[in-house]
């Protein structure tokens, strides 16, 4: 018998890796939302990033490395490669690391995750991922509600808070109960319309989680930042994702995303 | 009916020869685009320093990628009567070196093997297990070798170790088609503990457990994609479901291939598949051990097909399996069969509560088994004719991850027919992301002569009793590479 927390996790972890890549940076789920008296320029300003940021496709080679501690070099390392397509419904991506699960392969498909264990041969449905929760029980401090926003589509109220020479500050307030956060705040790189430091509020613990991007290079037209961090205040445990090669709009061949032939 | 098993073999043979012509169109067709990830890990002056590790074991060979990977487990099992002097000892330790290889020499073309390194002693090294349960003294009463005699015989032999390549297949993809040949892991059927589907490898071990390997069958699996959401697959293995049939003589009658085929599709969140195999099971040159006189082999063909529905945060499946009337290779609807001894099917839930507690259980019914404990055929089950005794069956599980890297587990088989269980234990934690420590249990329970109690008698008055179930516990470390 071999638990299915486990796997789960793991899954977890590559489906966020990959729901990341596409939409870290971008916020094509705040464009949408707002309209509310006072917050036009938030939105504006949101509306612009979206259209800078946005991909339909990508193909990545990324690491995340989980850290027990903020000041500790020693982290448990995950490395994936993964293609998607219409924006994060659907991903494919493969573990390369850690060598317990080389080979495993995971397809996603409108929230229908699939799993394919090499060394079985057999390939499983995997339900309840838990997009909602974090990745804990790997230690991890990202949680699917932190990569990706598909699923918070006119769920926040925006509000410019602050305009500086080289960046906006946005605050974001949920307006859907379901949202662990109690308020978020955006820092936003004016030139290259990319938010570079995102802080997350609950209303237990205050400031809980900071969310720090850098290295930004510009891949395929579009600002992309190399490395995000993710430092969770409450635990002092930090989790570094690392892009490692990436490109966007790459038509990814059908085979990948196809449940019966994805593993083969 | 012997003309119909002609046509089944005339259109498999078919089915292979427009595999072939497939193969070969398909090759033309332009694949600039099969590979959108490249070489990678590969050297990459961009890629930065965690990559090492990676990159050191893969390195060029002849002319592609090759990646070496695998792992060294460690397992000491302590039996339940380890401090008592009452029966054979069921203790025992076993280490597994698996090796594994992935070999890319060119796009199209991929390449995979495992190697396998077993040293066990005591109750987990196969000699001693049947010494342990009374297997040897059944062996020589029908003039088998018993573990002692062999040993004697073959005094320089290693009964201690087994070395054998377990996994080695090549894949060639392009266009619609794959075809994958060699020795690779078959294993079809969605669902958890049983697999009605799965008609190639033994009934030895129940399905389910992700992390453990499905040993390699030997043969070809060509599968093409129809268009759209359809695929077809097949397989063809060259060796029946024993591994026991002897060289030369009929068991390489190509009659004695077991083959299936598969059409596979999806809705939305349904997963649906139809399938048609033969089985082959190697009886012995006596025949069966329960259905009277037969042939050497045992040849049956089997209808099926199984759904796997999204349903909330879980979900529901079904695996069926059933048997076409006829013996020997053939179909007869003429034969007297009762439809439910011809039916093996599974139902099963699975479900994650808010937390991240996953549930799941799953009926099995097999129809070849009794409901009658008295009627039970244990000469069945050790010669792989019968998968398990009973008729109806329950499986559950629940597990949950319950701090970083902690897992914890309990698994449950409950004979519904003798009321006998088995409960399995299992708590897991990763030490490193590559080391993980896990100890289990097995804890069954049930009168004498019921199933998971596992005490039989084979011939009452005539042999000792057998007893194949014995509780315990097993403590395992094993480090990834």
């Amino acid at each position: 018998m071999t638990t299915n927390s486990k796997f789960k996790k793991i899954m977890l972890i590559g489906i966020l890796l990959t729901a990341g890549m596409t939409l870290i940076g971008s916020t094509a789920l705040f464009a949408q939302s707002g309209g509310k008296k006072g917050s036009d320029d938030a939105r504006a300003i949101m509306e612009r990033v979206d259209a800078a940021q946005y991909a339909d496709s990508s193909m990545s080679k990324m690491s995340m490395h989980i850290f027990d501690s903020i000041h500790s070099d020693d982290s448990r390392d995950y490395f994936i490669q993964s293609l998607s397509r219409k924006g994060d419904e659907e991903s494919y991506m493969e573990f390369i690391a850690p060598r317990s699960i080389k080979g495993m392969k995971i397809l996603s498909l409108d929230e229908e995750v699939r799993v394919y264990f090499p060394s079985t041969g057999r390939v499983r449905r995997i339900t309840g991922s838990g997009k909602s929760g974090s990745v804990g029980g790997l230690g991890g401090d990202f949680s699917y509600e932190d990569m990706s926003g598909g699923d918070r589509v006119n769920d926040y109220e925006f509000t410019l808070l602050s305009e500086s020479g080289s960046q906006w500050k946005i605050k974001g307030i949920p307006t859907d109960k379901d949202i662990s956060y109690s308020q978020v705040v955006f820092y936003i790189d004016r030139q290259r319309l990319l938010p570079l430091k995102i802080e997350y509020f609950t209303e237990e613990d205050g400031h809980t989680k900071t969310m720090t991007a850098d290295r930004v290079e510009k891949v395929s037209g579009r600002y992309t930042p190399m490395r995000i961090t993710m430092e969770n205040h409450e635990e002092q445990k930090k989790t570094v994702i690392k892009v490692h090669e990436t490109a966007f709009n790459v038509d990814p061949p059908d085979r990948y995303f196809n449940p019966t032939r994805f593993y083969r | 009916m012997q003309i119909f098993s002609f046509r089944i073999k005339r259109l498999l043979i078919t089915a292979l020869v427009c595999s072939a012509w497939v193969l070969s169109v398909c090759a033309q067709t332009d694949t600039a685009k099969e590979d959108p990830f490249g070489d990678w890990p590969a050297e990459d002056p961009s890629t930065e320093d965690e990559f090492t590790a990676i990159e050191a074991s893969s390195a060029e060979f002849g002319g592609g990628d090759f990646s070496a990977y695998g792992y060294v487990k460690s397992s000491v099992r302590l039996g339940s009567n380890l401090f008592s002097d009452d029966g054979p000892q069921s203790s025992g330790a076993l280490t597994t070196l698996r090796l594994k290889g992935d070999w890319e020499p060119e796009q199209l073309v991929s390449a995979h093997v495992e190697l396998n390194v077993e040293t066990s002693r005591g109750y987990l090294n196969p000699y001693g297990f049947q010494e342990a349960t009374g297997l040897d003294v059944v062996a020589a009463a029908g003039d088998g070798p018993t573990p002692a005699a062999l040993q004697a015989e073959n005094p320089h032999e290693n009964f201690h170790t087994e070395l054998k390549v377990d996994h080695a297949w090549g894949l060639f993809s392009t266009g619609p088609l794959d075809l994958k040949i060699g020795r690779m892991p078959l294993a079809w059927g969605t669902a958890y503990a049983f697999n009605p589907l799965d008609r190639v490898n033994s009934d030895q071990d129940l399905g389910g457990s992700e992390g453990e390997e499905t040993p390699g069958s030997t043969g070809l699996m060509p599968s093409l994609q129809l268009g759209g959401p359809l695929s077809l697959t097949s397989y063809l293995v060259y060796e029946e479901k024993t591994r026991s049939a002897p060289a030369g003589e009929s068991g390489e009658d190509f009659d004695n291939y077991p083959f299936g085929l598969k059409l596979q599709g999806y809705h939305g969140g349904t997963d649906w598949s139809l399938v048609f195999m033969k089985e082959v099971l190697y009886l012995g040159d006596r025949g069966s051990s329960i259905d009277g006189p037969t042939d050497t082999y045992r040849r049956w063909y089997y209808l099926g097909g199984e759904v796997f529905t999204a349903w909330a945060d879980g979900g529901l499946y079904t695996e069926i399996a059933c048997r076409l009337p006829g013996d020997n290779g053939s179909i007869d609807f003429s034969d007297e069969y009762g439809p439910d001894e011809l039916i093996e099917a599974v139902a099963g839930v699975e479900y994650t509560l808010e937390g991240g507690t996953n549930l799941r259980a799953e009926y099995y019914f097999h129809g070849r088994g009794t409901a009658d404990s008295d009627e039970y055929q244990a000469a069945g089950l050790l010669s792989g004719e019968l998968s398990m005794l009973g008729r109806d069956y329950l499986f559950a599980m629940v597990d949950r991850t319950f701090i970083d890297y902690l897992d914890v587990g309990l698994a449950g088989l409950c004979n519904l027919n003798d009321g006998s269980f088995a409960l399995l234990p299992e708590i897991s934690y990763a030490l490193r992301s590559n080391v993980q420590l896990t100890a289990s249990g097995l804890v069954p329970y049930g009168r004498r002569g019921s199933e998971l109690d596992g005490r039989f008698e084979l011939s009452p008055g005539v042999l000792p009793g057998i007893d194949l179930v014995e509780g315990g516990m097993q403590l395992e470390a094993k480090i990834s590479f």
